[in-house]
């Protein structure tokens, strides 16, 4: 059998003898001794450890933070760090224009930039300021205030010479001393793995697993799932979109533009381009937060999730899948392997809205999605309406959804905030106190019946122009 | 002396020395030196409590561990265990007691850093909670719980004014603390020598202050410490007298066991055991003429000083002294109080005091003026320092410039079509309010005065070291430090300009005290001004030696030769810079130098709180436009426009980096970064996951910044410059009134009950209030 190897700076080294469950950043800077790639979180949210990964099934380099990943994950991947795009005698375009405009002052945050620039100009050669925001959110500078960055992008002459990866490990896992990682190619191998291994994980993107400390007086066994080409796919039906759990939140993007549009704009704004490359929707339902930004929309379109359990098919809805705070129904055995959304038809309205602290990659205070189908005389015939943040786990209440039935917008609609704020009772944590969130509950609501009637103007404060 | 030359540097925008270093990774910081192989690393064990006594620590099951070498507290520090840039009794390790959750008790020693952090969290520390915390800023002062004893500065009679004036108005501000969020965690490295000598490298705005502290706790003297650092990655005061403690018990760690060690803090051990901007409570009686003009004031400004002074005191009068801003004010009494909670102990940040001071005086302006129905720039003219309204200051430094407020107000107005967009502003949120709609749109503008030189005059001295060597290269090193702010870069066109040669040919050396002594924290924004002219005094010295040498050479008087692209003339002849540099040895004349600087014409009285303290202010002005929802309290910062009064920059592009950066922090301190205690005294924002600085979305859609033309310094600083680093910070007041103003205009009661930060939260309490 081959040996684990990455393929770094275009240069192939055989981490076999290294230890699996080390964090790749770490790996770098200490093993590699490349001292580019810095850490300033070590929690995926500040952008300084950011390298170029490609995916191990072969594809493009994106932009991921190797503070969150194992060195399990990216054997048989390609890296790039800020050394494999230039040194001082022969800088890479994006490492002069950032240092001619005046885009690195102290500097720590400069190389993550440099790989997340790169990362987004290899996809998108004239990025507009949105589409530069969406790629930058998940680097963090505290010196510049970004100003010289944006323009770095905005007047660089890009011209990549990047290759595709191709596919071209066979390794099957990855042993070490303390940690095993599993690389099946069918699900019902890793089912398998699953069932005759103790203490088990399934690694999707890793991007809350890696997070939570784990005990490692015992062995870990990680069975990764993005190695499962079944999982891999996406299948867009007439009535129903089909996202294989493996698919990375990025990858859903377009197809979520087309099809709910709201639904990928809070996709947007989750996390950072390094956190979307990685993070999967399996894995932000599997997490069972009661803030996680998927299951609001996913409930309120009605979409269920295929499992594969006991050796075979189930669906569950996925308003029955969270049992409790952090916890779902599933077995540990238990696989993901698809998130079915039923498209909605055209007599009905999705909306869906965020709120944070920060725009951008912040987890939300509250959240909420509603499909709203309208009838004659601009009366709501149809209601379901879902939130996270307001209990432990996302919230739907046929209560609420009841009182919203036969009215108009513009009508009084006292009583359905009056029933909404008597069915929630929230918690008050850093992101929020109780009452704030059962503000933004009815705030939100009230956002709700103004769009319902004028769906045109833009209400988001983010969307406000200043000619306006 | 000066003669035109085609390499002139200074006033140009040049690139900060490293940047292509840096946007290549090849920049070096502490944690990327490359170390000797046994180099032990370290952790902290953190007090899990907010008070108590310590009555065990167990370390029995860390030091179990395979790689774990040792485990250190208090007991092991041979020298004193006492730090604390003003009041030096402040512990590097807790002693028997613990004083706020995260203060460090002990130091693990261990193979590698991710063993130390393992170990550390195994370390059991026994707790005896046997008093009551205090968290309560107006608690600390009603039982009299102060770092030091509460500060007085009274100019006039502000009670009998008040009583007798016009108009009245009473309230209080609420203004949140902030975390440094430097991208580069507090770290240092410390590698033992022979005969009981000490290298520390260390993450710091002080390396002086490293060295004594080190000293101090080693128990060996100053001359056998060497502190270094070649640059930070970011500082903002964090690292001016916290660096010390980590650099203290790193040395510490290495001189027990004479090998090298290093601490680097996770994120979460630097923002739980480390200090911050102070968070504020300002208590003001206000009476004022029914146009607008302050009568009387009376502030009571409270800060969360944590568990010691550290440098409470000096932000406590920096606040103080910033309260007049840019106004007039002749019968006031500010009372300082510098709370001591069980909490860490805040320090340095950007601003030191001045933001707390002025958004304290600029909410007051803006009350009155909702008071009043008048707008805010009427209210501000009526007061702001002028000769009909006077030029003293409350502490009774004469107000030299106080045109540039006009200047900077009139320039701003200009460049952001100011009147226009209030109508605009106007009509647009008539147009929401009809159509239903949740949005509301708000404008306002900021002025600011802000006083440049540490309050304390002896701080305000710097050393500097210039080499020149036989080919003519030039090696520099004076006593500040290169935190992204681009100082270096700055001193070295200084420098280069004195010698007429490119900058390019000025060698940056790390900042280190064993080749400039006895140094100023790189802090007050004052680093470009002191260490420049230090650095200039050494580089004249020499020019004046090689002068002469060129003189005898040329046989012409000494006042004909001139240095002139990189060549040194008189009449019709010339040699190179290497060529006299390589003569002037040759005659044994020295090419090396110490330069000195001390800032003129202050003085500061601490007891009275009267004197000069600041050598001159500086000026800036801004205005910004924000959009709220009145739904959901989320807020957008749409324009912002600012006119900064820089003197003769002596780098524009540097310059404007420092005021942008400034701004969005300031923005931050005032919109989204919340620090978060929970009811017992921990605090749980410890990471970029949950304590929120700007990112690059939350810049204000259009940013137009402009430097000040044709104002030079009325003061001989070095080139007629004028300090940049902090006021630009409190330009972001602009975005804080603004919102301030959408909340006024949604509730069109006047009524606006706004605390800092502004989040969306906030913001929405704030309108249903
Ligand atoms: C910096 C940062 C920002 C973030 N921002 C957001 C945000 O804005 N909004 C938000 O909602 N979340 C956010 N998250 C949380 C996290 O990214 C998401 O929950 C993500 O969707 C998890 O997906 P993953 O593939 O990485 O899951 P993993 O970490 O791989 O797995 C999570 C859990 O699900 C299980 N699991 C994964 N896949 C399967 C499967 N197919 N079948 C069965 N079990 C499975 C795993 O065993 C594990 O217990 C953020 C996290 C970070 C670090
Ligand atoms: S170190 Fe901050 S994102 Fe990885
Ligand atoms: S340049 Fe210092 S953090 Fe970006």
């Amino acid at each position: 059998m081959n040996n684990n190897c990455i393929v770094l700076n275009n240069k192939k080294i055989d981490i076999s003898k290294s230890n699996p469950n080390t964090i790749v950043l770490d790996w770098i800077r200490l093993d590699r001794e490349l001292k580019g790639t810095k850490e300033g979180c070590a929690e995926g949210d500040c952008g300084a450890c950011s390298v170029l990964i490609s995916p191990v099934s072969g594809g493009k380099f994106k932009p991921a933070n190797s503070c969150l990943l194992k060195l399990g994950q990216v054997s048989g991947s390609e890296i790039v760090t800020v050394e494999g795009l230039g040194n001082q005698k022969n800088p890479s375009s994006v490492q002069k224009i950032l240092a001619n405009l005046g885009a690195s002052q102290c500097g720590f945050c400069t190389p993550g930039f440099v790989i997340a620039i790169t990362g987004l100009l290899c996809e998108n050669n004239k990025p507009t300021e949105d589409e530069i925001h969406d790629a930058l959110a998940g680097n963090l500078c505290r010196c510049t205030g970004y100003r010289p960055i944006m323009d770095s992008v905005k007047n660089i002459k890009f011209k990549h010479n990047f290759r595709e990866c191709k596919k071209w490990d066979n390794t099957d896992k990855f042993q070490g001393k303390q940690a095993v990682f599993y690389y099946p190619k069918t699900l019902q191998e890793a089912y398998n793995i699953s069932l005759s291994h103790e203490n088990v994980k399934y690694l999707s993107g890793g991007t809350d697993l890696n997070l939570q400390s784990q005990d490692t007086k015992k062995k870990l066994n990680y069975i990764l799932l993005n190695r499962i080409p079944e999982l891999l796919r996406i299948d867009e039906g007439n009535n129903e979109i089909q996202i294989g759990s493996s698919v990375t939140l990025e990858e859903t993007l377009p197809l979520f533009e087309k099809y709910f549009s709201p639904f990928a704009e809070i996709l947007r704004r989750f996390g950072s381009s390094q956190i979307r490359s990685q993070a999967t929707i399996a894995g932000n339902l599997c997490t069972a937060s009661p803030i996680g930004d998927a299951a609001p929309s996913l409930m309120a379109l009605g979409s269920s999730i295929e499992i594969f359990s006991n050796n075979q098919k189930k669906y569950l809805a996925i308003e029955d899948l969270f049992s409790d705070y952090r916890k779902t129904v599933l077995n540990p055995n238990d696989i993901v392997t698809s998130i079915n959304i039923p498209i909605p038809p055209n007599d009905k309205k999705f909306y869906a809205w965020k709120v944070s602290k920060r725009y951008d990659q912040d987890i939300s205070t509250v959240s909420m999605a509603a499909l709203i189908g309208m009838g004659e005389n601009n009366i709501i015939q149809s209601c379901r309406i879902c939130f996270g943040g307001l209990s432990a786990t996302t919230f739907r209440s046929k209560e609420i959804e009841n009182s919203f039935i036969g009215i108009k917008p513009d009508q009084d609609h006292t009583k359905i905030l009056e029933i909404t704020e008597k069915s929630i009772k929230p918690l008050s944590d850093l992101r929020g106190s109780a009452d704030y969130r059962i503000n933004l509950a009815l705030g939100l609501i009230k956002r709700l019946l103004f769009k319902l009637l004028n769906n045109d103007i833009a209400i988001e404060v983010m969307k406000v122009k200043i000619d306006e | 002396m000066n003669e035109i030359s085609n390499l002139n540097s200074v006033g140009k925008s040049i690139n900060h020395d490293s940047a292509l270093r840096q946007t290549t990774g090849e920049a070096k910081y502490i944690d990327d030196i490359l170390t000797p192989k046994n180099t032990y690393h370290l952790a902290l064990v953190l007090s899990p409590s907010p008070c108590g006594k310590i009555t065990k620590i167990n370390k029995d099951k860390a030091l179990s561990l395979k790689g774990v070498e040792e485990i250190l507290t208090y007991k092991d520090i041979p020298g004193e265990n006492k730090i604390g840039p003003i009041i030096h009794n402040e512990p590097a390790l807790a002693e028997n007691r613990v004083a706020y959750v995260g203060q460090p008790i002990a130091v693990v020693i261990a193979k590698t850093h991710d063993l130390a952090q393992q170990a550390s969290k195994l370390v059991n520390v026994e707790i005896v909670d046997d008093d009551e915390p205090i968290y309560d800023l107006r608690k600390s002062v009603k039982v009299n719980s102060l770092v030091m004893p509460k500060m007085e500065l009274v100019k006039g009679n502000s009670k009998e004014k008040i009583k007798n004036s016009e108009c009245y108005l009473e309230g209080e501000i609420n203004i949140g603390g902030q975390d440094h969020f430097y991208l580069e965690g507090q770290i240092a490295l410390a590698i033992p020598d022979e005969e009981k000598q000490m290298t520390i490298w260390s993450s710091t705005q002080h390396p002086t202050e490293v060295q004594h502290c080190v000293s101090n706790i080693l128990g060996i003297p100053q001359s056998k410490v060497t502190s270094k650092v070649r640059r930070l990655g970011g500082g903002f005061g964090g690292k001016e007298s916290q660096a010390s403690i980590i650099a203290s018990i790193t040395a510490l760690c290495s001189w027990i066991i004479q090998k090298p060690t290093k601490l680097r803090l996770t994120r979460k051990d630097d923002m739980l055991a480390t200090g911050k901007r102070h968070d504020f409570i300002s208590i003001y009686k206000v009476g004022f003429k029914r146009n607008g003009k302050i009568e009387g004031l009376e502030v009571d400004l409270l800060s969360r000083a944590g568990n010691v002074a550290d440098l409470s005191g000096p932000v406590m009068t920096r606040a103080m002294t910033h309260i007049d801003n840019c106004y007039s004010l002749k019968d006031v009494t500010i009372n300082g109080y510098c709370c001591k909670t069980n909490t860490v102990s805040n320090t340095a940040f950007r601003g030191f005091g001045g933001p707390q001071g002025i958004i304290t005086i600029e909410t007051i302006i803006d009350e009155i003026s909702r008071k009043l129905s008048k707008p805010i720039d009427e209210i501000r003219l009526m007061n702001v320092y002028s000769t009909r309204n006077g030029l003293k200051t409350p502490y009774q430094q004469t107000v030299l410039d106080s045109n540039r407020y006009t200047e900077v107000m009139n320039e701003v107005f200009k460049i952001s079509e100011y009147s226009k967009r209030k109508n605009k502003i106007k009509l647009y949120n008539e147009k929401q309010e009809l159509k239903g709609s949740p949005l509301r749109k708000g404008l306002s503008t900021t002025a600011i005065k802000f006083g440049i030189s540490f309050n304390k005059t002896e701080l305000n001295q710097a050393g500097a070291l210039v080499h020149v060597y036989t080919d003519g290269s030039i090696r520099l090193g004076h006593g500040g430090t290169e935190m992204g702010q681009g100082l270096f870069i700055k001193v070295a066109q200084v420098v280069a300009d004195v010698f007429s040669v490119p900058v390019g040919n000025i060698e940056l050396a790390s900042t280190t005290t064993s080749e400039v002594p006895n140094t100023s924290a790189t802090a007050a924004s004052s680093g470009s001004d002191i260490n420049g002219m230090a650095a200039y005094d050494a580089a004249i010295k020499i020019k004046k030696r090689m002068t002469r040498v060129a003189s005898e050479y040329f046989n012409v008087p000494v006042e004909e030769v001139y240095f002139q692209d990189e060549l040194i003339k008189c009449r019709n002849k010339s040699i190179t810079f290497s060529e006299l540099a390589e003569i002037t040895w040759s005659k044994r004349v020295s090419l090396s130098s110490t330069g000195f600087y001390k800032t003129p014409k202050i003085n500061w009285n601490q007891s009275t709180m009267k004197g000069k303290p600041f050598f001159y202010f500086t000026w800036g002005a801004s205005i910004s436009e924000v959009v709220i929802d009145t739904l959901t309290g989320e807020c957008n910062i749409l324009q912002s426009d600012i006119v900064q009064d820089c003197g003769s920059s002596l780098n524009p592009s540097i310059d404007i980096g420092q005021i942008e950066g400034a701004f969005i922090q300031g923005i931050g301190w005032l919109t989204c970064e919340e620090l978060y205690w929970n009811s017992s005294g921990k605090l749980m924002t410890t990471g970029p996951s949950t304590y929120k600085i700007p990112g690059s979305r939350d810049v204000p859609n259009i940013l137009n910044v402009k430097l000040l033309e044709n104002s030079p310094n009325i003061e001989k600083t070095i080139f007629r410059s004028k300090a940049v680093g902090e006021p630009p910070l409190m330009l972001a007041i602009s975005c804080w009134l603004a919102i301030r103003d959408a909340i006024s205009n949604y509730r069109q009661d006047g009524i606006v009950n706004l605390n800092s930060p502004a989040t969306p939260e906030e913001i929405l309490k704030a309108i249903n209030y």
